[in-house]
């Protein structure tokens, strides 16, 4: 009788399977996402700043906030999939204070706004205003593939602000990386007229462009792959519950205005404005080199959007002397969202923040200090991944510069000081720091007070005796 | 899984697997050729082009209509949009600086 049970209930699943997948299909596009407790705190535009309701008592709390900000086509629930399996609410158990930057929806009325009013007028804002909801004085802050984009263009044209960490999640820098990246070829200046192509749009990117382009890089892993996948698992009710939350986030994104694509082609793609350090916003140059701030560069292994090779540059540019790449076995949607980053990358990347956002933190881990610079770590991951023999080069160059003591040894070379890098953006970025000549100055005036003030003192000491 | 692996149904579903492998390696060479990015690229411009004279002509259009109704236009509303956030860039700036001002005299009251 069992044996003959099982068997009808094995051709019931059989018969139904194609129903219950055609029900879980429709049903994702409905499916309830960012379910995490949060309140509204401030808005501009369409954009929206959330915090999210703490798990832990204030006291337990890391009192440095992170501030999340996503790119800026897709919506941020990727951070917040579903109970269970979100990072927000893994980092709200760690002790963080946790707030989204969320861009909303722009629309044709947006169409004129730039990659650099990103940077430059809402971020700064949003920063602002962390920090007056929280209390701190300093926020870390966490930006996923274009908003690491715009994370780093804040923090270039904030050197002196209050952001204490920087977390970059594959970040497409260095645009002159063309191995692997089919937007590259595609977007190419020899065939794509970006100003044509913007100019008749009706003021943004609509995300059914933007959607397919995500979905053109892997044709038939996209197509076809990701519905053979469900077919497969939809007696798994956990597996089927986290492919519609992203079978959703994948097909609800957010369109791009025209003006923000237009320059992210002609300046970041083309001209490489970044890296080269041409770029200038409202006069001001962005100059990787100044920025600072311990950071956290995490890159995917198998990202089919974004290269390795086009973050790696991330170690390369920016001024920091805390700087740890990590190269994490996943994809550029899996390394946040995937099966494993629960126990991968999440973990990791709480308790590289966790070290750095304690009341101490900023003595052990300012980037203006000499901090042990984890290249070994770098320079493994690199050797691993990177394919073009662009990168190749410049991972032998890191390696001329940096004395191999220092690469073997990092626990014990917190006192030692690591050479600067002889690159000419570098020279550039040292001699525009003048306000920390001054500042040093300043330190040598108040020395010679405060030692002419113990003179004094002992003068007097010695007369009343 | 639907078949176990000795079924003829397990062999089929394998030849499926395969040959989606198989197609989508081959699909993925072409999306990523040159000339498929060209082609594509040529596409979309003249799309664009076409497009944008249509929507244009709607506009002009959706203008008239708008005066002849005494309603603003569209690119009026966009106007309107565009200063609207500017202000609120201003308010928001404006309610910082006083409530940093607030802050100062509260210390400087605490001091006297």
């Amino acid at each position: 009788m069992p044996r003959i049970d099982s068997t009808i209930r094995g051709l019931l699943k059989a018969v139904t399977r194609p129903a219950r997948t055609a029900r879980a299909i429709t049903s994702s596009f409905t499916y309830p996402v960012g379910q995490t407790p949060r309140e509204k705190v401030w808005r501009l535009n369409k954009c929206v700043l959330y915090r999210y309701k703490p798990v832990r008592p204030a006291a337990e709390r890391h009192p440095v906030p992170l501030l999340l900000v996503f790119a800026a086509i897709n919506r941020p629930f990727l951070f917040d999939m579903r109970p269970g399996f979100s990072f927000i609410e893994f980092m709200l158990e760690q002790g963080f204070d946790v707030y989204l930057f969320d861009w909303g929806e722009f629309g044709p009325e947006d169409g004129d706004m730039t990659l650099d009013d990103y940077g430059a007028e809402y971020v700064p804002r949003a920063v602002r205003r962390v920090l007056r909801d929280s209390g701190a004085k300093e926020v870390s802050v966490l930006g996923y593939c274009m908003g690491a984009i715009i994370v780093l263009l804040y923090a270039a044209l904030n050197i002196d602000g209050p952001m204490r960490n920087m977390i970059l999640l594959t970040t497409p820098l260095d645009m002159s990386e063309r191995e692997g990246s089919k937007f590259v070829t595609w977007l190419d200046k020899r065939w794509f007229d970006v100003d044509k192509v913007t100019g008749g749009l009706d003021g943004v990117l609509p995300t059914m462009a933007i959607e397919n382009g995500g979905k053109m890089l892997k044709v038939a892993a996209n197509y076809v792959g990701a519905y053979v996948n469900l077919w497969d698992r939809i007696d798994n009710p956990e597996s089927v519950a986290n492919w519609q939350a992203m079978h959703r986030w994948v097909h609800d994104g957010v369109p791009l205005p025209a003006g923000a694509f237009r320059q992210w082609v002609r300046d970041y793609l083309w001209d490489n404005a970044l890296v080269s350090g041409k770029h200038t916003v409202k006069g001001q140059r962005v100059d990787l080199g100044k920025i600072t701030v311990p950071t956290l560069n995490i890159l995917a292994k198998y990202d089919h959007i974004v290269p390795v090779a086009q973050s790696m540059a991330v170690g390369e540019l920016l001024g920091s002397k805390d700087i740890t790449t990590e190269v994490l076995n996943a994809g550029h949607i899996g390394i946040m969202a995937g099966r494993k980053s629960k126990g991968e990358l999440w973990p990791k990347l709480a308790a590289w923040l966790g070290e750095r956002s304690g009341l101490d933190a900023r003595n052990a881990h300012s980037g203006a200090r000499a901090e042990p610079v984890k290249r070994a770590a770098r320079k493994k991951t690199a050797d691993k991944t990177a394919s073009s023999k662009k990168s190749i080069a410049r991972e032998k160059a890191t390696d001329q510069k940096v004395p191999p003591k220092k690469t073997t040894a990092p626990n014990k070379a917190t006192d030692q000081k690591v050479p600067p890098k002889k690159t000419t953006a570098r020279k550039e970025a040292t001699d525009q720091k003048a306000p920390r000549k001054k500042s040093a100055v300043k330190k040598k005036v108040a020395r010679k007070t405060t030692a002419t003030k113990k003179k004094a003192s002992r003068k007097k000491a010695s007369r009343k005796k | 899984m639907l078949f176990d692996n000795t079924s003829p149904g397990a062999a089929i579903r394998g030849i499926a697997d395969r040959l989606l492998v198989t197609a989508g390696e081959r699909i993925d060479e072409i999306v990523a050729s040159e000339e498929f990015s060209e082609a594509v690229a040529r596409g979309m411009s003249v799309a664009a082009t076409t497009a944008g004279s249509v929507r244009g002509m709607t506009h002009v259009v959706g203008d008239i209509a708008s005066e002849w109704f005494n309603v603003p236009t569209r690119a009026q509303v966009h106007e309107l949009s565009r200063r609207l956030t500017h202000l609120e860039m201003l308010l928001d700036d404006v309610d910082v600086k006083t409530s940093e001002l607030v802050e100062r005299l509260g210390e400087q009251d605490a001091e006297d």
